[in-house]
């Protein structure tokens, strides 16, 4: 339960409030496997009409307010720009780290020995 | 009422009183210091001009030890919320020492923001490192002692790097007002590099995720608070518009990121998204603008709040689970559904959600980033706003509460520690959602009708999309299961210069030093005293005799008998036991000698 640098003295004040519980067997919101199944069903619709949103730019029906100056950075003003932008990066972001994982990972205990 | 009283002072004077105190007091105590600072500081606010300052005078040096600028104001102000909250959030904690070295390093932050003179700045960056130092070594781990000795050590070295620049400084210009800096002589470029220690610039921010997991759970919080916000404090008040700024940030928003997403021990996430988060700081006050600088120190200011939830609920979990590590929880919205409310509230904070604070701040810095034309930099920050969402927004509250059930049911966090924490969280939503009546009322640079507003659609909208696309990554990567596993590991960084590098460099310099050290003293004083012992003892005599002989030899002595002479006159010599003529005959041939030179 504990990780190595926390049993290596018991005098830890932090360990003062632990409270270990049984499991009382109650179900809770997310143990029904549907009610995820719900919720991500809703999270891609929200993420569909937030997409939708750039058409009403696209159209000009709201106006849309450039970061850049004219012309210097004109991608930010295409539909789709931001949803693609941070997915692509957030997919990215968790490749690389995986794979960085290879060569940085070490046991737990790899300082003390 | 005019206030004269510095706020430093009350602060240690509550310090002194909960060292003393016992019970009940002491806690109280904790709590209603820093709302009397608050108290006086606003009264000291309220009457006086913005360039009131406090100065005293120590061996010829006029020191200026308060300086109530609106940049100094905004921090104090910020560090007395920031003491109250972390003060009701440890009142569980029993460690007395704990308890009022807590409010000395509030009080040190608290007079290093208001420090008007470099030499002030020096007392209270040194003490600021010192008093801090108690939040890790508190724990009494082995793993926590080590750490805190690490840590102290950094930001000792950034304390020497101040003073020797600040040396120089004075001894170029014979001021030693703390103000803006230019980095073209070895005073500020040192003055400047303590400051990047203490912000975590790359490669110097090992301190930081080395120590903050090892801290106390409140522990935690008190150093997220004050230390890295009194450097970005520093930074912009010495070095605005520096440009290298603007790639340090981006270099600091951007590499953590990485590191966040694989790491096990949730508070040294939270560590990692810290460099992150003052990351975006540094490329605000490396543009300089107005605007920028208030984003900068904005999200200073939000971070406290935010960044100050999360390790409140990360810490409340480690209180009540004994483990902070991804790998063995999960499942706790069950039994701390308080803290997991909470916490969720600090992660929609800090991702930059509408009505919340950091949509306030951040944008401020991204705008400006784009206004200036730095389209790679806007990328990036771009980017490391989706990885923030990504590794604190989502990853934080997911693994702690949610994701698999690790079986763990265990009690709701103190009420103490939820009323800081509800504390906190109100304060992310109503800066987030009122600005202009809030946190615009502190801003120091430019004036109020130039601040950048951030509700209008375009903002709010593709806001929501950065958002919302972010987290489908995380969902698409979750369902396919590409997602890395929380294991139980350590994964290397920079600090392995310092930790292995450290134990090389300390072998190298053993052997090499200790081998030199020996071979020196078997030379010089076994060898060289003795032979040197010898010469001196038997030199005058030798040379005596060389000058007999020749005199002996032209009086005809034979071979057997000049050697038992020279023998006899060398034992003489050197005993000094000579009859006195012919003591009398030498003295009469130096006194000659003497007189012909």
């Amino acid at each position: 339960m504990k990780s190595p640098s926390d049993t290596d003295n018991s005098s830890n004040p932090d360990l003062e409030g632990v409270v270990l519980l049984k499991d009382d067997g109650k179900k809770y919101l997310w143990d029904n496997p549907l009610n995820v199944k719900k919720f991500i069903k809703g999270f891609f619709l929200v993420c569909l009409v937030l997409f939708l949103f750039d058409f009403l730019f696209l159209f000009d029906v709201i106006h849309k307010h450039l970061s850049f100056k004219e012309g210097e950075f004109p991608y930010e003003g295409w539909v789709g720009f931001y949803c693609a932008y941070v997915f692509v990066s957030c997919a990215m972001i968790v490749v690389v780290a995986k794979e960085l994982r290879k060569v940085l990972m070490r046991e737990e205990d790899y300082y003390d020995k | 009422m005019t206030s004269s009283i510095h706020p430093v002072l009350i602060i240690f004077i509550g310090a002194i009183l909960v060292a003393l105190l016992k019970g009940k007091w002491k806690g109280l105590v904790s709590v209603l210091t820093p709302i009397l600072g608050l108290i006086n500081l606003i009264s000291i606010d309220r009457a006086n001009p913005d360039s009131y300052v406090m100065t005293m005078s120590l061996m010829e040096l006029d020191l200026v030890v308060a300086k109530f600028d609106k940049l100094g104001m905004m921090f104090a102000y910020l560090f007395h919320f920031a003491a109250i909250i972390t003060s009701i959030y440890s009142l569980h904690v029993r460690d007395n020492m704990q308890k009022y070295t807590g409010l000395l390093y509030a009080g040190s932050a608290i007079g290093a923001v208001l420090a008007g003179d470099l030499i002030t700045l020096f007392v209270f960056w040194e003490l600021l490192a010192i008093t801090s130092v108690f939040q890790i070594f508190a724990k009494r781990t082995k793993g926590s002692s080590s750490a805190g000795i690490r840590y102290l050590l950094m930001h000792i070295f950034s304390g020497l790097l101040l003073l020797t620049g600040s040396a120089i400084i004075y001894n170029a210009t014979k001021s030693l007002e703390f103000r803006d800096l230019d980095l073209t002589s070895v005073g500020p470029w040192l003055i400047f590099m303590a400051f990047g220690i203490k912000c975590g610039f790359p490669l110097l921010h090992t301190w930081l995720t080395d120590s903050y997991p090892q801290a106390t759970c409140a522990g935690t919080v008190y150093l997220c608070c004050f230390t890295t916000k009194t450097a970005v404090y520093a930074m912009c008040r010495a070095f605005p518009g520096t440009e290298i700024l603007i790639y340090i940030g981006a270099a600091m928003a951007i590499f953590p990121i990485f590191y966040a997403v694989i790491e096990n021990d949730l508070r040294r996430t939270l560590a990692f998204s810290m460099i992150n988060q003052i990351g975006f700081m540094m490329v605000g006050i490396g543009l300089g603008t107005d605007t920028a600088m208030n984003g900068a120190v904005a999200h200073a200011f939000n971070d406290v709040f935010f960044k100050g939830l999360l390790f409140m609920g990360m810490g409340a979990v480690l209180y009540r689970t004994g483990t902070i590590n991804g790998s063995q929880l999960g499942g706790l919205y069950k039994s701390m559904p308080w803290t997991t409310g909470l916490t969720i509230i600090g992660a929609l904070a800090i991702s930059g959600f509408p009505l919340m604070c950091a949509f306030v701040s951040k944008s401020m810095i991204m705008v400006e980033a784009a206004k200036a034309g730095h389209t790679g930099i806007w990328l990036i920050l771009l980017f490391a706003a989706a990885g923030v969402l990504h590794h604190a927004g989502i990853k934080i509250p997911f693994f702690a509460f949610f994701a698999h059930d690790s079986g763990i049911r265990t009690r709701e966090a103190p009420v103490s520690m939820l009323i800081a924490m509800g504390i906190s969280a109100l304060a992310c939503i109503i800066i987030g959602s009122f600005p202009n009546q809030t946190l615009y009322l502190l801003l120091p640079f430019g004036s109020p009708e130039n601040f950048y507003q951030p509700y209008d659609a375009t903002h709010v909208i593709t806001q929501l999309q950065i958002l919302f696309f972010s987290v489908a990554a995380f969902v698409v990567l979750m369902i396919t299961k590409l997602y890395p596993p929380e294991t139980p590991s350590v994964n290397l960084d920079f600090d392995w210069t310092w930790r292995k590098g450290g134990k090389l460099f300390y072998m190298g310099a053993d052997r090499l030093l200790n081998v030199t050290n020996d071979k020196a003293h078997r030379f010089f004083i076994i060898n060289f005293i003795g032979w040197i012992g010898q010469f001196t003892k038997s030199a005058p005599s030798r040379i005596l005799v060389m000058f007999m002989t020749p005199i002996w030899k032209v009086r005809g002595l034979e071979e057997n008998a000049l050697k038992k002479k020279q023998q006899s006159f060398y034992e003489d010599a050197r005993l000094g036991a000579f009859p006195i003529g012919r003591t009398a005959i030498f003295a009469v041939i130096l006194l000659g000698l003497l007189y012909v030179l």
